[in-house]
């Protein structure tokens, strides 16, 4: 459970958060819908501790991580796994240096176990398959398209399984096709893993897609929250945007059947 | 960011504004200080906390210091050749010309040697180290680092300043070796010197002090590269041109800091070494 409370941030004179609340159920995938800027992805890092509000707390499973520095952060951060918007891919290792980091660095994130080499590999091979990327474990990042980076730095999470998953526009920059594979990518990992996700977006029908919440933040507050059916219902004129936005995407028939 | 919020502020007037446009510069100044030495006090403590690896360490030690030979290599040989010509332009008319190879070899183990050691360690290494953490930072790779509980000080910079500290000495003895032995080679085969004339007053006039003051000022001059571009790389802002402003800023503050260290080092240790030959004579 994710509890945040009272969130404040700002970066100069830009107010970014303004006293945001917000609970995230375990096992849910909330998706927190918004205008781009308007801080989804800071909202993201404060949950993950590489940004410190000025004000307010988050609490994961009762510890507040907002009070936590150093080795008692990385600790709980351990739990969680983000992916970004660009996938951040180490540029100087190949992808299956860049799945098996955080195994090479932690082990098993339960046990605390390090793995052998052919251990690493197993792993690494089987996340590289689940995401659709076998054979690619010696290519470098600068050689994969925007989708397969993607698709790379969610097998890099998925590889350690984390209790916790943070997407940070994950279909942005992608054409409908591979959105749409990563939204696939996105159900599937919740499906086998069983964690809580909050995924960043301002893709409406990726967000109902992967959704079993939604989230609309505007002003530095989540303004609107409710199952996805009663959110696309809100009298708001920014979700009366996105009713229209659904009707002229042709992506939405493949939504409404996954939904049905 | 606090330099912005001031100099953003509504002054009241224009004399105000330019006041608080003084003040602002002057705070910024005094908070990348502070955020530089608290990155030294973090990584140290990253550091002494638990070790960074030994594979990280070794893969800086090639890159810093391996990969740096030929680089040094030839800086330190062709100063020690234009330094023996102009010796012997400049003194043989006098019946000095013996005194080259001390020249040479005075001149680059107290100055010649560590400057330009580090002057080509800031624009190969320390300028790509810059680059890189740049890059790195601006691409959300370090942000990764951290959502994977990795403590980029102590996976990225610790490695990178033990290498760095411990590899600009050895490449300062290095240039030096290369550049007496340049000054050996244009004085005994251009100038005909006699090989034991070009080495006969080294003994007698350099001593061991001189050696220490190179290696002294090498160690600072590599915490000074290493510890200024991994700053300006890891807080680097705003994309490739922010990536390129700080690589360049990283090098000028380098090779002032080190000319100006240079300085205050030649002047503080001969003073003390003059003091503690006072006091055991």
């Amino acid at each position: 459970m994710i509890v945040i409370r009272d969130l404040y941030k700002k970066f100069g004179k830009l107010k970014v958060l303004e006293g945001l609340d917000l609970d995230v159920k375990s096992g849910e995938t909330l998706v927190v819908l918004g205008r781009s800027g308007i801080g989804k992805s800071v909202l993201l890092k404060h949950i993950i501790g590489i940004m410190k509000p000025e004000r307010g707390s988050i609490d994961i499973d009762g510890v507040r991580i907002t009070d936590l520095e150093g080795p008692d952060l990385y600790k709980v951060v351990q739990n969680m796994g983000m992916l970004f918007q660009g996938a951040a891919l180490f540029d100087s290792m190949n992808v299956e240096e860049n799945t098996a980091f955080y195994l090479t660095q932690h082990g098993n994130r339960q046990t605390g176990k390090h793995y052998t080499k052919a251990e690493i590999a197993d792993l690494v091979a089987h996340a590289l398959e689940m995401v659709g990327l076998e054979g690619t474990q010696k290519k470098m990042p600068s050689d994969l398209s925007g989708g397969m980076r993607k698709r790379a730095g969610l097998a890099r999470l998925i590889v350690y399984r984390p209790s916790i998953f943070l997407y940070d526009e994950p279909t942005t920059g992608l054409d409908p096709m591979t959105a749409m594979q990563i939204n696939e990518l996105i159900v599937k990992t919740q499906n086998e893993l069983k964690g809580t996700s909050i995924v960043v977006t301002h893709d409406i029908l990726s967000a109902l897609y992967v959704g079993t919440r939604l989230a609309l933040i505007a002003d530095g507050k989540i303004v609107h929250i409710a199952d996805p059916d009663t959110f696309m219902k809100i009298d708001d004129p920014t979700i009366a945007f996105l009713r229209k936005t659904i009707e002229q995407d042709p992506r939405t028939l493949k939504v409404e059947k996954t939904h049905a | 960011m606090q330099t912005g919020e001031i100099s953003n502020g509504n002054g009241n007037g224009n004399g105000n504004h330019g006041a608080l446009a003084w003040l602002a510069q002057y705070c910024g100044v005094i908070v990348s200080i502070g955020a530089f030495l608290s990155l030294i006090v973090s990584v140290t403590k990253a550091t002494l906390v638990r070790p960074p690896a030994l594979k990280l360490i070794f893969k800086q030690l090639y890159d810093i210091g391996v990969a740096s030979v030929p680089v040094v290599g030839i800086t330190g040989m062709s100063t020690g050749l234009v330094l023996a010509a102009q010796s012997f332009y400049q003194l043989s008319d006098k019946g000095l010309s013996s005194v080259t190879g001390l020249m040479v070899a005075k001149a680059m183990m107290t100055e010649l040697g560590p400057v330009l050691t580090a002057f080509m360690v800031t624009g190969r290494v320390g300028a790509a180290m810059c680059a890189e953490l740049g890059t790195m930072r601006v691409t959300e790779q370090i942000d990764a680092l951290q959502t994977m509980a990795v403590n980029p000080n102590r996976y990225l910079i610790a490695p990178r300043f033990i290498a760095g500290t411990f590899m600009m000495p050895l490449l300062t003895i290095f240039g030096v070796f290369m550049g007496i032995y340049g000054g050996y080679l244009i004085s005994v085969y251009f100038f005909n010197m006699a090989p034991a004339s070009y080495f006969e007053p080294m003994p007698i006039h350099i001593k061991l002090f001189d050696l220490f003051i190179g290696i002294i000022k090498a160690f600072v001059f590599g915490i000074f590269i290493m510890t200024i571009s991994c700053y300006k790389g890891i807080n680097t802002q705003g994309g490739a041109a922010g990536v390129g402003k700080a690589t360049t800023n990283s090098v000028v503050i380098c090779y002032c800091c080190i000319l100006i260290g240079n300085f205050l080092m030649t002047v503080g240790l001969n003073s003390v070494y003059e003091m503690l030959t006072g006091i055991f004579q």
